[in-house]
C-alpha cells in the first residue's frame, strides 16, 4: 500500500506547485503553502517581537533611564505583547496546523482554501497598519495589550489604525478558525474517526471552538471603544454612566481563553513528540482529549482572576480562584500521562523531544506560579509584578515557543525532504533551554521584592536580578538566530529524510513520501493504512 | 460518488455558514449587552 501511494504521490508531482510567484505565493490555495506562509510570517513577527523585547532589556539593564524615553519604553511593552500573539505565536500554530490537520486525517485539503488565502493575507496588511502608527502623532499603542479604557483612550492618532488592526486580526483568526472545524468535522479520511484523529488534531479543533467564542468579544469590546472614542457613547466612561471595569470584564473574557489557544496546540505537539522518541504508545489517549476539552470549558470561567484587585464581592472572588485551581486537574491529568508514556520507555534524544521535555519542565513550573497567583489574597501582593510578567512568560515562551520550534524540527524533514543539522539544533536547544532561565527566572525574585511591571526605571534594590535577566534576555535572543539558519540549511540540502524520518513515527503523515507531496491523499488513505498509523 | 462529494459540499457550507452566524450573534450580543449595562 505504502508503494500504491509513493506511486501515486509521484503521479502528483506532475501537477506541482505552480511555476510563478504571484500563482505559488499571493494567489495559492494550496494547504502547504499557505501553512508555510503563515509560518515565514509568524518568524518574522517573532524576531520583530524580540527586538522590541531587546529594547526592554537593554533599558531595564541598570536603573536610571539609559535608551528610550517612557512613552516609547511603554510602547515597546504594548507592541511586544500584540506582535508575539497575534502576529507570532498565533500564526505559527495556524501555520503548523494549515500543513499538519490535512496530512494528519487523510484530507487533500482544508475544506475553504480561498478562504485560507484570504484569512493569512489579512495578516500582513494588519501588522503594516499597527505598526505604521509609529508615523502618527502620538505613536505606537502604550496602554498595554489590554487596551484598557480610559488609557487606550489617551492613544495619539494611530488609534483608529490599532482598533482597526485589532479588528483585521479577529477577522483572520475567525477564519482559520472555521476553516479548521470545517475541515476536521467533515474532510476526515473514512474510517479516521474523531477518537482515531492525533492529539494535535484535536487540540487544534478545540482551540478552534475557543477562537470562534472569544474572537468576536475581542471585536465587541474595542468596537465600543472606538464608538467610545469617535461616536460619543459611554460604555467605559464613568462621565456619562458607564464602566470601566465592564471593559476589563469583557476583555478578560476573551483574554483568558486566548491564553489557552496559545497553548493548547502545544499539548498536541508535544503528545506527537513524547510518544515517537519513548517508542511507545501514548498513555490515555482518551483522558488527555477529555482533559483538553475540560481545560477548555474551564477557561471560560477563570476571567476574572485578572482583575482581584479591581474589587468584587468574596463569593466572586472565592469562584474565581477555585475554578481557577480546577484547572490544575485536567492539565495534572495531561502532565502524568506525558510522563507515563515516557515511563520504561526507550527513549531517545532528538532535538523535538528535547524541546518538549523542556516544555515539560518549564510550563509545569509557569502552571506552579499561575496557581500562585489564582490564590486572591496572594494575588494582591503579586499583582502587576514582575512575578505575574515570569508566570506568564514561563507559559508562554518555554511553554508555546517550545512547542512550536519542537513541531517545526520533528516535522521539518516531511516538509522540505531533508534532515535538519543535529548538531546545531541541540546547540540551539541548549542555548535557549538556558538562557530563558536566565531570562526569566529571576523576575520571580524581582516581583516577590515588589518591582512593578511595565516601568522603564526602577529602585536600586532590583538592580543585579534585572541586569541578569537582561543578560539572559540577549542569549535568549541571539540564540534563536540559529533557528532560521537551521531551517533555510535543511530546505536547501542535507540528508535525504525517509518516508516515516522517525523510526516510531506514528500517523498518516508519516505514510506520505519526504518531501511531502503538493497534492496529497487526493485519494483518501485506505482503512489498513489509517489503522497502521493510529495508535490505537 | 458524486452524492459523496455532494453531500460533503453541503455540510461544508452548512457548517461554515452556522460557525460564521454563530460568531456574529456572539459580537453583537456582547455589544448588547453592553449597551444595557451603560452605553
Amino acid at each position: 500500500m505504502a508503494n500504491t501511494h509513493t506511486a501515486h504521490a509521484g503521479h502528483d508531482d506532475h501537477h506541482g506547485a505552480p511555476q510563478s510567484f504571484l500563482q505559488r505565493w499571493v494567489l495559492t490555495t494550496n494547504h502547504k503553502d499557505i501553512g508555510t506562509l503563515y509560518m515565514l510570517f509568524g518568524g518574522l513577527m517573532f524576531l520583530l517581537g524580540g527586538l522590541f523585547a531587546i529594547v526592554i532589556r537593554l533599558e531595564l539593564f541598570k536603573p536610571g533611564l539609559q535608551f528610550v524615553d517612557p512613552q516609547l519604553f511603554n510602547s515597546m511593552t504594548t507592541m511586544h505583547a500584540l506582535v508575539m500573539v497575534f502576529g507570532a505565536v498565533m500564526p505559527a500554530w495556524v501555520g503548523l496546523a494549515n500543513w499538519m490537520i490535512p496530512l494528519q486525517i487523510g484530507a487533500p485539503d482544508m475544506a475553504l482554501p480561498r478562504m485560507n488565502n484570504f484569512s493569512f493575507w489579512i495578516l500582513p496588511f494588519a501588522f503594516l497598519l499597527l505598526l505604521s502608527t509609529v508615523f502618527t502623532g502620538g505613536g505606537m499603542p502604550a496602554g498595554g495589550w489590554t487596551l484598557y479604557p480610559p488609557l487606550t483612550l489617551q492613544m495619539g492618532d494611530g488609534f483608529p489604525m490599532g482598533i482597526f488592526a485589532v479588528h483585521l486580526m479577529g477577522a483572520s483568526s475567525i477564519m482559520g478558525a472555521i476553516n479548521v472545524i470545517v475541515t476536521i468535522l467533515n474532510m476526515r479520511a473514512p474510517g479516521m474517526g474523531l477518537l482515531r484523529m492525533p492529539l494535535f488534531c484535536w487540540t487544534w479543533l478545540i482551540t478552534a471552538y475557543l477562537l470562534i467564542l472569544v474572537m468576536p468579544v475581542l471585536a465587541g469590546a474595542v468596537t465600543m471603544l472606538l464608538t467610545d472614542h469617535f461616536f460619543g457613547t459611554s460604555f467605559f466612561g464613568a462621565a456619562g454612566g458607564g464602566d470601566p471595569v465592564l471593559y476589563q470584564h469583557i476583555f478578560w473574557f476573551f483574554g483568558h481563553p486566548e491564553v489557552y489557544i496559545l497553548i493548547l496546540p502545544a499539548f498536541g505537539v508535544v503528545s506527537e513528540i513524547i510518544p515517537t522518541f519513548s517508542r511507545k504508545p501514548l498513555f490515555g489517549y482518551e483522558a488527555m482529549v477529555y482533559a483538553t476539552a475540560s481545560i477548555g470549558f474551564l477557561s471560560f470561567i477563570v476571567w476574572a482572576h485578572h482583575m482581584f484587585t479591581v474589587g468584587m464581592p468574596l463569593a466572586g472572588q472565592l469562584f474565581f480562584m477555585l475554578s481557577t485551581m480546577l484547572i490544575a486537574v485536567p492539565t495534572g491529568v495531561k502532565v502524568f500521562n506525558w510522563c507515563a508514556t515516557m515511563w520504561k520507555g526507550s527513549l531517545t534524544f532528538e532535538t523535538p523531544m528535547l524541546f518538549a521535555i523542556a516544555f515539560l519542565f518549564l510550563f509545569t513550573m509557569g502552571g506552579f506560579s499561575g496557581l500562585m497567583l489564582a490564590i486572591a489574597p496572594a494575588d494582591f501582593q503579586y499583582h502587576d509584578t514582575y512575578f505575574v510578567v515570569a508566570h506568564f512568560h514561563y507559559v508562554l515562551v518555554p511553554g508555546a515557543v517550545f512547542a512550536i520550534i519542537g513541531g517545526v524540527y520533528y516535522w521539518l524533514p516531511k516538509w522540505s525532504g531533508h534532515m535538519y543539522n543535529e548538531t546545531l539544533a541541540k546547540w540551539h536547544f541548549w542555548l535557549s533551554a538556558i538562557f530563558i532561565n536566565v531570562l526569566f527566572f529571576p523576575q520571580h525574585f524581582l516581583g516577590l521584592a515588589g518591582m512593578p511591571r511595565r516601568i522603564p526605571d526602577y529602585n536600586t534594590q532590583f538592580a543585579d536580578w534585572n541586569m541578569v535577566s537582561s543578560i539572559g534576555a540577549f542569549g535568549f535572543g541571539l540564540s534563536q538566530l540559529l533557528f532560521p539558519y537551521i531551517v533555510w540549511t535543511c530546505v536547501k540540502g542535507g540528508q535525504r529524510a525517509t518516508n516515516k524520518v522517525w523510526e516510531s513515527a506514528h500517523g498518516l503523515e508519516w505514510e506520505l513520501p519526504s518531501p511531502a507531496p503538493y497534492h496529497s491523499w487526493a485519494e483518501a488513505p485506505s482503512e489498513a493504512v489509517i489503522a497502521r498509523g493510529a495508535f490505537h | 460518488m458524486t452524492d459523496v462529494l455532494a453531500d460533503r459540499r453541503r455540510r461544508v457550507r452548512n457548517t461554515t455558514i452556522a460557525l460564521a452566524v454563530f460568531a456574529f450573534i456572539v459580537y453583537a450580543g456582547f455589544i448588547l449587552y453592553s449597551v444595557r449595562k451603560g452605553g
